[in-house]
Order: C-alpha cells, then sequence, then structure tokens
C-alpha cells in the first residue's frame, strides 16, 4: 500500500472516512458479511459461542484487512472462488480426489499444496534473476508467482479443512494441528507479510531473499510431509487439541514468526549490501538492492509487528494452557522458547528505540534471531519434550 | 538515563538541539526535586539503565534455556544415571532439576522487577509531561533547525493565518494550542501523544504479570521448607502415612497445583503437590468421587475423548454438585479448578494361570501354582523351583488397537485391527533383574490358526521379540502345556521312549533288546535337549561330540529319531484329550504339531520360568485430575491486557507534533509570516510523508519563502 502525495493532501482537509472507501470496497464487505451469514445459517448448530465469536472476529478482521490494504480483496475471491470450487467437487466422497481431473492434478489439498510449492521456488530463482540481470520483468513476474503460490496455499489449507471433514466428522478440525500444516501456513503467512512491504516500498529486490526462506520451509515440508513419515495425511486430534483456542493461538504465532523471517532475511540483504557498499564495491547488482535505509526500516517495522502478534500469541497460548492443563504456566519447552523468544525481540526492540541503534548490529542480531524462532519452532519438537509434543518429528 | 535519551536524539538528529536540553532540564528538575541523594542516585541509575534491563533479558534467556534442555523434576535416580553422583551433587545444589523455582531464578525475576518498577518511577513524570503538554515555549530558531521544516510568507494577517492552520491540522487529527505575545502568534499541535503512556504500560504490565505470576508459584512452601516447616516427602507412601511435616491443611496454602488419581467408585480430598523429586500432601476443603470414566476412541485407537462424572462435596456445608469434566472443559470450583488431567489403571483385577516353563529341573515334579488374582500395580513373590521371582504387573490395556497390515488387499478389511486387551508385566529375579512382557489375552489369528502372542524385552529402548503359542482346538493353552509337561517328566518320557524305541526297530525288523535300550536312551536324551533348548541345543550337542566328517549323517538320523519321539509324545496328548489317534486325527491337529513343534524350538529363548495367562479381567480405570488454586490467575490476565493496549500504543500509534511560528510582515505590510515545523519521534517516514502534504497545502496558500 502505498501513499501518493496526492492522497496524502486529503489528510490535512476535511474529510469522512469512508469516503475513501471505493464502490468494490463496500461490495467486498457485502459479499464476506453474506457469506459468513450464510456460513453461519448453515453451521451455527456446530459452533459455541467462542467459535461464533472467531467467526464474526474474523470477518471483521478480513475487511478491514481488504480496505487497509486493497490487494487482500482480490486475493481472498481468489481463494474463495478455487476452494469452493473444489469442495463442489468433492460433494461428500473424499474418493473423488483420486479419481476426479480437477481435484487430482490442481485443486486437492495435496495437489493445491504441490503448486504451491512448485511456485514458490520458481518465484525464489525468478527474484533473484530480476535481482542479478536487472530484469523487470523476471522481477514482476516473479511477484505474481508468489501472489499465486500463496493463493494455491491457502487453498490447500481451506480444501483440507473440508477433507478433514469428509474423512469423518469426528476427525474434522482447522488445519493448523502438525506440523506439516503450520509450515504450509508459515509460508503464505511469510509471503503476505512481504507482499505486503514489495507493494508498499514499490521494490522487488528484496524479494530473492525473503522468498529464499520460504523456500526451505517448502523443503523442510516436502521432506517432512510426503517423505517416508507420510505426515501430510489427515490425522485426529489428540483431545487437548480440540478447542477453539487452536483457531486464535496457532496463527497468531505464525504471524509472528513469519515476521521474525522476514525481519532476518531482511537482516542478510541488509548485511551483504553493507559489506560491499563498506568494501568500495558498486556493482550494478548492489546499486539495484533497496536503500540501506529502507531495509533497516523494513525490518523495524517486521520485528514490531512480530513482536506484537507474538505477544498476542503468547497470551492467547497461556491462556489456553490454564483451561487445558490446569496452569496459564508450567515451562513446557514450547512455552519457555515462546519467552525465549520474546525476551530476544524485546532486547532488540529496547536496543534500537532507547539506544539507538541501527544497522549492522542489529541486523545481526536479527539473523541470529531467526536461529533463536526457528529452534523454539521445530528444534523444541525435535530434540525436547513436553505438554506441546504433537508433531514430533 | 539523561545520556541515553540523549543518544537517542542525537541519533534521530531530528529534534532541535533546545529541544534536548529542554527535556534534560525537566529531567533535572524532577531529580532535584526527589533529591535524589549519592548512594541512591547511583542505585537508581544502576537498577534503571538498559544495561542491566538487557543482560537480564539475556540472563533469564539463558536460564531458561537450561531448564529446557535438562527435564526437570525428573526422579532424583535419573539424574544419578545421568550425570554420575559427583555431577548430581553439583547440579542439585545449584538448583538446576528445578531451575524455575530455585532461588537465584526467583532473584533474577525480582532484578527484571526492581529495574523495571526503576524505569517506571524515573520516567513517569517526564512521560506524563510529554503525553500532555503542547511545549509552545519554543523558539523559531530551534523550529529552523528540525529536520522538517519550511517558511512562508501570507498575504493575510497573522490571527486568520493561525485560524487557517488550525483548521487544518485539526482535520489532519492534530491538537493544538496557541499563544500571543506581542502579536507573535505559537501554535503547538500534537498527535498521538497517548503512544507515550505505552511505556507505562508495557513497563507496568511487566510488574503486574511477574508479580501475580510469582503469587500463584510455590515459592512459598519453598520458604517454609527453609525455616523448617515443611518437608517434601520422597518415600513411596499411602496418603494417610505421610507425616504431618508433609501435609499442608486445607487453608493454609492460597496458591498451588497439584494431582490426584481417583479409581472408579472412589473418593479423595487431598492432592499432591510435586516438589522436587519428592510431595506434599494438600488437604481440599471439598471431597471429590469419581462416578464414572469413560473414553472414546478414533478409529485408529487414538482417544479421542477422556471425561469423569464427578460429584464435589463441601466438606463444612456438605453441599453438593455434580459435574462432567472433559479435557479442555474444567470444573470451576469457589477458588479451585478441576481439570481433566490424565488416566490410569484404577486397580483392575487380573485373574492369572501361571503355567510352568522351566525345563532344567527334569527329575522333580513340575511345580504347580494354583491360579491367583492380582490387581494392576501390585507386586507378588512367586515361587519356582528355579527361586524366588517378583511378578509386577504394571499396565493392562483393554484393547490394542493396531494398523491393519492387510489394510487396502481386500474390499472390506478395515485400516486397523483390534488385537484386544493385553497385560504389560515383568517378572524380576532374586537378583533384582528383570525382563518385561506383554501377553496379548485373546489370541490372534495367522493364516488362518490362533496363536496366543506374547513379547519379551529386556529393557524399555528394545523392541519387544514375541512367542506364538499355537492354540489348540478349545482355543486353549492347555495342549501346549500339557505336551510341555510330559516331555519334563523324565519317568514318563523314559516309558514313552522305550515304547518308541520298540516299535521304530520292531518296523524296521530287528528287535534287539539291548539296541531298543540303546535307542530309548538316545531318544530320551534327544527329547531332553530339545526341551531344554530347542533344535540348537540339539545341533550344538551333535557338533560337540561328532567328528565334522560324520555330521551330517548323525544329524539327520537323530533329527528323525527326535521327530519320532515328539510325535508319539503329541499323539499321548492328544489322547489324553480324549482324541482318538487311530482314526480320527485332525488336519488342524497334524498343523498344530507343526507349530508345536516349531515354538518348542525357540521357547528356551523367551526367559521366564513361567508363562503367564490372564483367564479373566475385571476392569476399572482412574482419572487423573490437576486440582489447582491460583487466585492470580486475573491479575496476570490484566497485566496482559495492559501488554497488548501498551505494545499498540508504542509500535501503532505515532506520536507527532508541528509548531507554527506566525509573525506579522513588517508593520507596513497586512501580511504575516510563519515558520512550520515537527517531529515525527519514531514514525520519521510518515510524519515525513504528512508534512509534505502539509506543505503542499500551504503552497497553494502561501507563498514558500526559502
Ligand atoms: C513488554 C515488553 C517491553 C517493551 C515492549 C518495552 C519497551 C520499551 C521502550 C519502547 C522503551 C523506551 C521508552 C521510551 O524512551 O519511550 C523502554 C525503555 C526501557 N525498558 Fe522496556 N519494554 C519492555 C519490557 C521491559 C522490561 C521487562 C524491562 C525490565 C528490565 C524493561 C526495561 C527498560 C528500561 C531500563 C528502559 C529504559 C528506560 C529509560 O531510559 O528511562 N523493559 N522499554
Amino acid at each position: 500500500m502505498s501513499m501518493t502525495g496526492q492522497e496524502m493532501e486529503n489528510i490535512f482537509e476535511k474529510q469522512n472516512l469512508w469516503r475513501k472507501l471505493s464502490l468494490f470496497d463496500w461490495g467486498w464487505a457485502g459479499l464476506l458479511m453474506m457469506s459468513t451469514a450464510y456460513a453461519w445459517q448453515q453451521y451455527s448448530v456446530f459452533m459455541d459461542t467462542y467459535e461464533a465469536g472467531i467467526l464474526i472476529a474474523t470477518t471483521l478482521s478480513i475487511i478491514a484487512w481488504g480496505w487497509l490494504w486493497k490487494p487482500v480483496r482480490a486475493y481472498s475471491l481468489y481463494v474463495a472462488v478455487i476452494s469452493l470450487f473444489a469442495i463442489y467437487l468433492y460433494g461428500n466422497d473424499l474418493a473423488l480426489g483420486e479419481t476426479n481431473f480437477f481435484l487430482k492434478f490442481l485443486i486437492s489439498s495435496k495437489s493445491a499444496i504441490m503448486w504451491m510449492s512448485a511456485l514458490y521456488v520458481l518465484a525464489t530463482v525468478a527474484y533473484f534473476i530480476g535481482l542479478f540481470i536487472g530484469s523487470e520483468f523476471s522481477s514482476k513476474t516473479a511477484s505474481a508467482m508468489t501472489w499465486s503460490a500463496t493463493v494455491m496455499g491457502l487453498v490447500g489449507l481451506l480444501v483440507r479443512w473440508r477433507e478433514s471433514y469428509l474423512i469423518h466428522f469426528d476427525v474434522g478440525h482447522i488445519p493448523v494441528s502438525n506440523l506439516y500444516e503450520v509450515f504450509i501456513l508459515f509460508s503464505i503467512i511469510t509471503a503476505l507479510l512481504y507482499l505486503y512491504y514489495e507493494g508498499k516500498s514499490k521494490t522487488y529486490n528484496m524479494g530473492g531473499f525473503v522468498l529464499l526462506v520460504i523456500s526451505s520451509a517448502v523443503a523442510f515440508l516436502l521432506w517432512y510431509g510426503f517423505g517416508s513419515r507420510g505426515a501430510s495425511e489427515i490425522q485426529p486430534l489428540v483431545p487437548a487439541l480440540q478447542s477453539y483456542w487452536m483457531k486464535i493461538h496457532v496463527p497468531a504465532n505464525f504471524v509472528g514468526y513469519g515476521a521474525f523471517a522476514l525481519a532476518a532475511m531482511l537482516g542478510v540483504a541488509y548485511l551483504i549490501k553493507d559489506t560491499m557498499v563498506n568494501r568500495g564495491s558498486n556493482g550494478a547488482i548492489i546499486n539495484r538492492f533497496p536503500d540501506l535505509e529502507i531495509l533497516d526500516d523494513v525490518m523495524y517495522k517486521a520485528i514490531a509487528l512480530g513482536f506484537a502478534f507474538f505477544t498476542l500469541a503468547t497470551i492467547l497460548g497461556a491462556m489456553w494452557a490454564a483451561e487445558a492443563w490446569g496452569g496459564y504456566w508450567s515451562w513446557d519447552p514450547k512455552e519457555t522458547w515462546a519467552l525465549i523468544v520474546w525476551l530476544n525481540y524485546a532486547a532488540w526492540l529496547h536496543l534500537r528505540l532507547t539506544k539507538g541503534w541501527r544497522g549492522r548490529p542489529l541486523a545481526w542480531w536479527s539473523v541470529i534471531g531467526l536461529f533463536v524462532t526457528l529452534f523454539a519452532f521445530i528444534g523444541v519438537n525435535m530434540f525436547l519434550s513436553g505438554l506441546h509434543s504433537y508433531g514430533e518429528l | 538515563m539523561s545520556n541515553e535519551i540523549k543518544s537517542d536524539k542525537q541519533h534521530l538528529g531530528d529534534i532541535a538541539s533546545e529541544e534536548v536540553s529542554l527535556q534534560q532540564q525537566a529531567i533535572e528538575r524532577e531529580r532535584s526535586n526527589r533529591k535524589e541523594h549519592g548512594l541512591l542516585k547511583v542505585l537508581l541509575s544502576f537498577m534503571g539503565s538498559m544495561e542491566l534491563a538487557i543482560s537480564l533479558f539475556v540472563i533469564i534467556g539463558i536460564a531458561s534455556i537450561i531448564g529446557t534442555i535438562l527435564q526437570q523434576n525428573q526422579d532424583y535416580n535419573t539424574y544419578i544415571i545421568k550425570f554420575g553422583p559427583f555431577w548430581f551433587e553439583v547440579f542439585r545444589s545449584m538448583e538446576l532439576f528445578d531451575i524455575y523455582s530455585s532461588w537465584w531464578f526467583v532473584l533474577l525475576l525480582g532484578f527484571l522487577l526492581a529495574s523495571t518498577a526503576t524505569c517506571i518511577y524515573r520516567y513517569t513524570p517526564t512521560i506524563i509531561r510529554e503525553w500532555r503538554q503542547f511545549r509552545l515555549n519554543i523558539s523559531s530558531k530551534s523550529l529552523k533547525l528540525m529536520h522538517s521544516s519550511s517558511s512562508w510568507s501570507s498575504q493575510i494577517s497573522p490571527d486568520e493565518t493561525a485560524q487557517f492552520i488550525q483548521e487544518k491540522l485539526s482535520n489532519g487529527g492534530y491538537q493544538s494550542r496557541q499563544k500571543n505575545e506581542q502579536g507573535v502568534i505559537t501554535i503547538a499541535a500534537k498527535k498521538g501523544a497517548i503512544n507515550r503512556l505505552g511505556y507505562l504500560f508495557t513497563h507496568g504490565a511487566i510488574i503486574v504479570i511477574c508479580l501475580s505470576a510469582l503469587y500463584d508459584g510455590n515459592f512459598n512452601l519453598k520458604l517454609r521448607e527453609v525455616a523448617g516447616q515443611l518437608k517434601p516427602e520422597t518415600r513411596d507412601l499411602f496418603a494417610s502415612q505421610v507425616p504431618d511435616i508433609s501435609r499442608l491443611k486445607a487453608h493454609e496454602n492460597h496458591a498451588f497445583r497439584g494431582n490426584a488419581s481417583i479409581p472408579e467408585g472412589s473418593t479423595t480430598g487431598l492432592v499432591f503437590l510435586q516438589m522436587r523429586n519428592g510431595y506434599l500432601v494438600q488437604e481440599l476443603p471439598f471431597n471429590i468421587s469419581l462416578n464414572d470414566f469413560r473414553i472414546e476412541h478414533y478409529e485408529s485407537g487414538m482417544p479421542k475423548s477422556f471425561e469423569s462424572d464427578v460429584v464435589i462435596e463441601d466438606k463444612e456445608t456438605g453441599e453438593q454438585i455434580s459435574k462432567t469434566i472433559e479435557v479442555n472443559h474444567p470444573l470451576i470450583y469457589k477458588d479451585f479448578a478441576i481439570y481433566q488431567a490424565s488416566f490410569d489403571d484404577g486397580g483392575s483385577v487380573m485373574d492369572i494361570q501361571a503355567w510352568p516353563l522351566s525345563a532344567t529341573e527334569q527329575d522333580s515334579k513340575p511345580f504347580n501354582i494354583e491360579p491367583f488374582k492380582q490387581v494392576v500395580g501390585e507386586k507378588k513373590l512367586i515361587q519356582t523351583p528355579d527361586g524366588d521371582y517378583k511378578l509386577e504387573l504394571a499396565e493392562f490395556k483393554k484393547s490394542n488397537v493396531q494398523p491393519n497390515p492387510k489394510a487396502g488387499t481386500g474390499e472390506n478389511e478395515r485400516k486397523f485391527k483390534n488385537m484386544g486387551p493385553s497385560l504389560t508385566f515383568r517378572i524380576r529375579d532374586s537378583s533384582g533383574q528383570a525382563q518385561e512382557f506383554i501377553n496379548y489375552l485373546n489370541p490372534s489369528a495367522q493364516e488362518g490358526r490362533f496363536f496366543f502372542l506374547s513379547g519379551v524385552r529386556s529393557t524399555a529402548a528394545e523392541p519387544f521379540r514375541y512367542l506364538f503359542i499355537p492354540a489348540d482346538d478349545d482355543i486353549s493353552l492347555k495342549r501346549f502345556f500339557d505336551f510341555r509337561a510330559l516331555l519334563s517328566d523324565s519317568v514318563q518320557m523314559k516309558r514313552i521312549a522305550e515304547k518308541t524305541a520298540a516299535m521304530s526297530l520292531q518296523s524296521a525288523g530287528t528287535p534287539n533288546s539291548e539296541m531298543v535300550t540303546q535307542m530309548a536312551v538316545v531318544m530320551q536324551r534327544l527329547a531332553e535337549l530339545f526341551n531344554q533348548g530347542g533344535f540348537d541345543l540339539v545341533l550344538n550337542d551333535i557338533n560337540d561330540k561328532v567328528p565334522e566328517d560324520r555330521r551330517k549323517e548323525v544329524s539327520d538320523s537323530y533329527f528323525k529319531v527326535l521327530q519320532t519321539i515328539l510325535g508319539t509324545v503329541y499323539l499321548e496328548v492328544l489322547q489324553g484329550e480324549g482324541v482318538d489317534i487311530e482314526n480320527n486325527i485332525t488336519p488342524a491337529q497334524e498343523r498344530y504339531y507343526d507349530d508345536l513343534v516349531n515354538t518348542m524350538g525357540v521357547v528356551s529363548n523367551y526367559k521366564a520360568p513361567f508363562y503367564l495367562q490372564v483367564k479373566s479381567f475385571e476392569h476399572k480405570e482412574a482419572s487423573g485430575f490437576q486440582i489447582t488454586k491460583s487466585p492470580g490467575k486475573d491479575l496476570v490476565y490484566l497485566g496482559c491486557v495492559l501488554l497488548c493496549i501498551g505494545i499498540v500504543l508504542m509500535f501503532y500509534v505515532a506520536h507527532k507534533r508541528i509548531w507554527i511560528i506566525i509573525t506579522p510582515a513588517a508593520e507596513d505590510e497586512s501580511g504575516s509570516h510563519l515558520v512550520v515545523a515537527g517531529s515525527g519521534d519514531r514514525h520519521q517516514k510518515e510524519f515525513a510523508m504528512e508534512f509534505k502534504a502539509l506543505s503542499q497545502l500551504l503552497d497553494k496558500q502561501f507563498s514558500k519563502s526559502g
């Protein structure tokens, strides 16, 4: 989202907040509300108060999100149309996933995820080509592919949600319950955060770096989900996970993780550029890197955003723990690592805000922060045991 | 502190030097007001320093990491085995096995609190002032030094200009104040000043959260332990036997987290609080009775839900409440929360028959154990001719669902199959060595025949190795053990060996009594070897005694002889069952013989003095509850809300200030001259854009003047 000088001028003119919204904005909001009403009418019998609250809050947040960042409107429409088409094709027969052409090759959950994976990897390559040879076309293609991958990723998750109910009503649950599923979530959230800043700063040259971390996630996803472990199979939920809290706690966490990952990759770009500039190199590639100041600023914004969501997620987690495990804080390894991640970024923010640190040291810190975050994300499941022991490697 | 602010502002390079000194003045004034003296001043500036805060973040982080790597609150023996006695002692004295409630960790948290509190104390007055004040005392010189600064000249009077600008500022969401000194109008405007309160909210939240969480923790118990008023019990006792020094009365403890396991149909009025390697008994002001426990499974055997029907009875008033508790749906009773935490065996009773397996005592009569009953979780001494053994029943499972290896091969094959109930137990010999076994109660089908499965292993790390005992015509173990008993009975075996030897020599046509005796001896010996160690032992024996060139020949004839006598023994067993062996041996009985011989061949690897058969069982479950009292919880949540609000204020409300100084143009003209400047504090980019927008607007109205 970029504000031109023209739009900005309005800030000091008498104006009505609502007038900034176009007809399309209103139509889109109306559509969302109608869909929500339909969902409510169909499924309210299965929802408790909290779930109804989550449904409504989700609708309102998506509306606000789309108003603040316009591309979200088109994005959610694509996702909705494709997902609904897949759900329509499935009907009540999960087996169609193996026989129906569209489902089998395009939009069953697994196929959609495969498309997502392929597109992210291609986009990474295209972003780097764009950076190295300075091809605007390549960069724009990369951006389009990232958008498409992100559409397919969310479609994959939504269709998987439906598929879980087709297996059996009792098995149905939101697909954020194991490492395979949250890796998809991580990829699309990181991509969306990146795309937001890409649109805002109108530069494509950070893309390769950010997509690198997404591609790594995709590599892990393919190895973990489709390797010998078969983690891509839908599993029913253990009793502790059967709660509405999962719907808010997990996504909030992944906005945090995604933002921290984004910040770390910008840190990498910053360090490369800064090092090259200090060495006096003045090549075309280095000049195509975004300004150090922009990198620094977006890195800060990403960490601030990540910190806000991560704080919220940790609090929600504590509240859930108070309901499921009998205590809001048990020093379970996952909890403890969340605290470590939180302390790490709290220190980062303090150094920036009160000590006025900028640039290199903080870029290094955010790169190291990614490793701390990664450990909290997968290392804990891999090496430590605890109450969060679902989704073990 | 003042240095920090200065370095920050200097770095930002955004605010005129005069302004910094203004702020510094404010801080200085604050200090002298409070009359801080030498030592206190040093202490305050140490406690409130950023260096201390960051160090605490890092140290607490590292301590927390240690706590996740070193598993907390395990049994002390586990640690001794892992680290050896020396390091165990070192780690224990550093309280590394219970880091999060160790004195030094709590001390660190205390420092964090003190440091945060100091910051709040020192910074609050300035924050409040920054939030409320408009700062009308600013000179046009300092405005010109700001990053975003411009001047215009206007045709209209200062008053009209001021009015125009104030309207625009208010459209832009700014609050403003103006001051008129000798015709010079100063307008100070600000927006998002509430941002400054974010600091108070976040830091205040940390204090609220830490204090309330500390209040909910068990630090008070540790203090009482140090004072010698409490001592965690480390022995495995019944709750009623636990001495008073390890007990807490119902109202003695303001906060706790304890566990209780209640068998179906039982009642308890206390919980166990774990403390390091021991526990305390905490009495409750109410009794909980478990009426029913239900567990549901998915098709895959994974638990889908578990829930308990409980009745709470207040010990004082006798008031009763019935409720069902589920995972994620605790029961809140007064200040207590009761959670469904786990489930357990509540003392299921096994009706057991032990079949002797010993093959070493050929001459003594096989021992006989009367069928007995034993409760899961308990131990029993069993005397055998091989010595005394302790039988420990570890776990009873009512069902065992496993993936079906045949899934997908036929239309009706289900993905999972249920192996039925199983009992896990250990048999410990007099030296303390134990083997672990798992016996499936129901026979399972393999290629159309039924076998009883029993797994054995020496350590929990190994997989089970399974013994398949064929089930006889009545789907029982009887025939197998009859066969085994007969084979172990040397008197009977002598008779059978002689009979068989005579018969087989007769059919060969050379009845010679010496040969018959010789052959009978060989037969009996082979059968004995086979009984003790299967075909392997027989082979070993041949390898030991026969020169290599004759081995094959000898072993061929030995195996033939062995088969003959085993066949005869089998026929006698069948005869004992009442089977008409002359005319009516069924194909199943023939196949049974092959399975029997195969199993007998490996049974010596099944290192047990007896085979344990569960003939029937009475299943009883226990429900595991976690019962907590955490009076600080709501305060923690309040702190969390403050924290979230603070973060939003601090990061997402941009604090911006704009100043305008309007001076009348030279006397003869009617116009005015204005200097406009501002700063965006931490949101300079956004402010720069806003300033640009304002400039564009003013450009339309006025003319730029450098
Ligand atoms: C929720 C977590 C926290 C956040 C978001 C946060 C944020 C901040 C911010 C933005 C400042 C700069 C204040 C300003 O100049 O306006 C600050 C200052 C400071 N914070 Fe925190 N803080 C947090 C927790 C803590 C904790 C737990 C401590 C404990 C030691 C702490 C210690 C300090 C100190 C010492 C300063 C410097 C104050 C001064 O210069 O007067 N903060 N913090």
